[in-house]
């Protein structure tokens, strides 16, 4: 459902992404690895529109969205749930899975969405007129995570999700990506937390200095020489 | 205790006008990030538009504030569109931006300021509304006073609740709160920072429209509004609503204690408050500290 065609990514005058090339499939889970200052982040936020390639095209269901702005291509159905996530905390847990769905009309809908999302993450719902920011790090991971699904995307794209959580919240968290995927979403993981990205995921990408070096099943990069030594450390 | 009820309700009549206006002015620099310096030339024009429809065609004047807030809403949307969006995406950092930004609200304060000497000259103009006495609390005022404070007051709290509660309210704080997430959240962000500017420059003609019956304006009236209302921007906390109208109120109230007693001292009064702020909480006083989490 989307392909990455060459691009190349630069910030004013460096290069940070070099002819990257990828695929995601339908609810498949495609999990992105590398070292800090890889790129990884770079490739999200260019999926989302927040950077532009120079050259190469993104499809996403057919139609090319390398030159949209990010607002536009939120409502295609692609969320992106940045680093540390993307909430208001001087607004409460309610107005902020609001503002998840901004622009949907269909109050159907995103009622709808909020029920499905309660179920998810119960917390939430006993949480909702509380200030974003008076919630724990695992509870505000969640309500990012939670934010980028108001919509129902088809491609969520989480980035570090386990990004200074505890670790039972960090298998939580994972739990809660294979949860999303059986339900019907496709999800594209970037972590570097290798071990638990690699053990949910369907297939995956290794990122090294802006280049993509590697590309195989979850399976095989867990069996892989090279991403053993490197990346899990065995 | 009449003294009392009297210089109260004149701060407040007086401190409802700073209120708007500083309102006005957050949302273009608190949201925006514009510091937009031409805002007091906005409540310039406000007052002359009012005046003249007034004096020339005999249209009430708070008929026209209510004409003219869409309008200039739509101007200030327009003026964003054309000219700080255009900065914005050139400019390659904030900080870079804001320095912009500012340079051409100057551009447009001399441009506004200007065409109204070209056009007005430097005389002033007053007409007379509203100008009977009424019974207020006791105190006697004229009734154009206090109808500005009224209107004053209930364009504030509409606009409060059309922040808390509408879903364009609460996009705009969210775009006030980080850009990048609202654009993440589908919001167009630029739209947003638009409406933003025009909102404020719609407060700031409203302002106009009120002090226009109560005072005589001039072509060169409002930089000392501009001034004012930075100095209530720092009392109330940069990016909070409710704070610079509140801040509006106490400097408004401190004018006319200070006005009284010693007429000569009122603007020294505000900048001692401004100065003493800066100094103590320069994240302003009705900001609450966030536990640093």
């Amino acid at each position: 459902m989307l392909s990455v065609n060459n691009i190349n990514v630069f910030y004013r005058k460096i290069q940070a992404l070099w002819a990257v090339s990828f695929d995601v499939m339908q609810r498949e889970i495609v999990v992105m690895l590398g070292s800090n200052g890889a790129g990884k982040s770079t490739t999200l936020n260019t999926l989302a529109g927040l950077l532009h390639p120079s050259s190469g095209s993104i499809r996403f269901l057919c139609q090319e969205i390398q030159e949209m702005p990010s607002f536009k291509i939120v409502s295609l159905s692609i969320s992106l749930v940045p680093e540390g996530g993307a909430f208001f905390s001087k607004m409460t847990v309610n107005e902020n899975l609001e503002l998840g769905a901004y622009g949907r009309k269909d109050r159907g809908k995103n009622i709808e969405s909020l029920k499905w999302i309660y179920e998810i993450f119960p917390v939430l719902k006993l949480k909702g007129k509380k200030l974003a920011s008076t919630l724990s790090g695992g509870e505000r991971q969640m309500l990012a995570i939670a934010r980028g699904l108001m919509r129902r995307p088809k491609l969520l794209m989480l980035d570090e999700p386990s990004y200074g959580l505890a670790p039972l919240m960090v298998s939580q968290t994972f739990k809660t990506v294979k949860q999303l995927r059986d339900l019907g979403t496709t999800i594209l993981v970037v972590e570097q937390n290798s071990k638990h990205a690699l053990a949910v995921g369907d297939r995956g990408y290794l990122l090294e200095n802006g280049k993509i070096v590697l590309g195989d099943t979850c399976e095989n990069l867990r069996q892989n020489e090279y991403v053993r030594k490197c990346y899990l450390g065995l | 205790m009449k003294l009392f009820l009297d210089i109260i309700i004149s701060g407040l009549i007086q401190g409802a006008i700073y209120g708007l206006i500083a309102v006005g002015l957050n949302l273009q620099y608190g949201v925006a990030r514009v510091l937009n310096v031409a805002h007091g030339e906005f409540v310039m024009v406000g007052a002359f538009a009012t005046y003249i429809m007034y004096t020339v065609f005999g249209i009430n004047p708070l008929l026209s504030v209510a004409f003219f807030s869409p309008v200039s809403l739509i101007a200030g949307f327009l003026i964003y569109k054309n000219l700080f969006q255009f900065i914005r995406t050139s400019s390659e950092t904030a900080e870079m931006f804001e320095g912009n930004s500012m340079l051409a609200s100057f551009g447009l304060l001399y441009v506004i300021q200007n065409l109204a000497l070209i056009w007005w000259g430097t005389s002033t103009k007053a007409y007379s509304y509203l100008s009977f006495s009424v019974g207020f609390l006791g105190v006697a005022f004229e009734a154009n006073r206090v109808a500005a404070l009224f209107v004053g007051v209930a364009v504030m709290i509409s606009f409060y609740l059309f922040l808390r509660y509408s879903i364009l309210g609460k996009a705009i704080r969210a775009a006030a709160e980080s850009p990048v997430s609202a654009q993440l959240s589908g919001i167009d962000v630029h739209r947003v920072l638009g409406i933003c500017f025009g909102l404020g420059v719609m407060l700031a003609c409203v302002a106009g429209g009120l002090v226009s019956m109560m005072k005589e304006i001039t072509a060169n009236m409002g930089f000392p509004y501009l001034v004012t209302a930075l100095i209530v921007l720092v009392l109330g906390g940069l990016g909070n609503i409710v704070g610079s109208f509140l801040g509006g109120l106490i400097i408004g109230l401190v004018t006319a204690a200070v006005m009284y007693w010693q007429p000569e001292l009122s603007l020294v009064a505000s900048y001692l408050i401004f100065t003493i702020v800066l100094l103590i909480r320069p994240q302003g006083i009705f900001v609450r500290q966030t536990n640093g989490r």
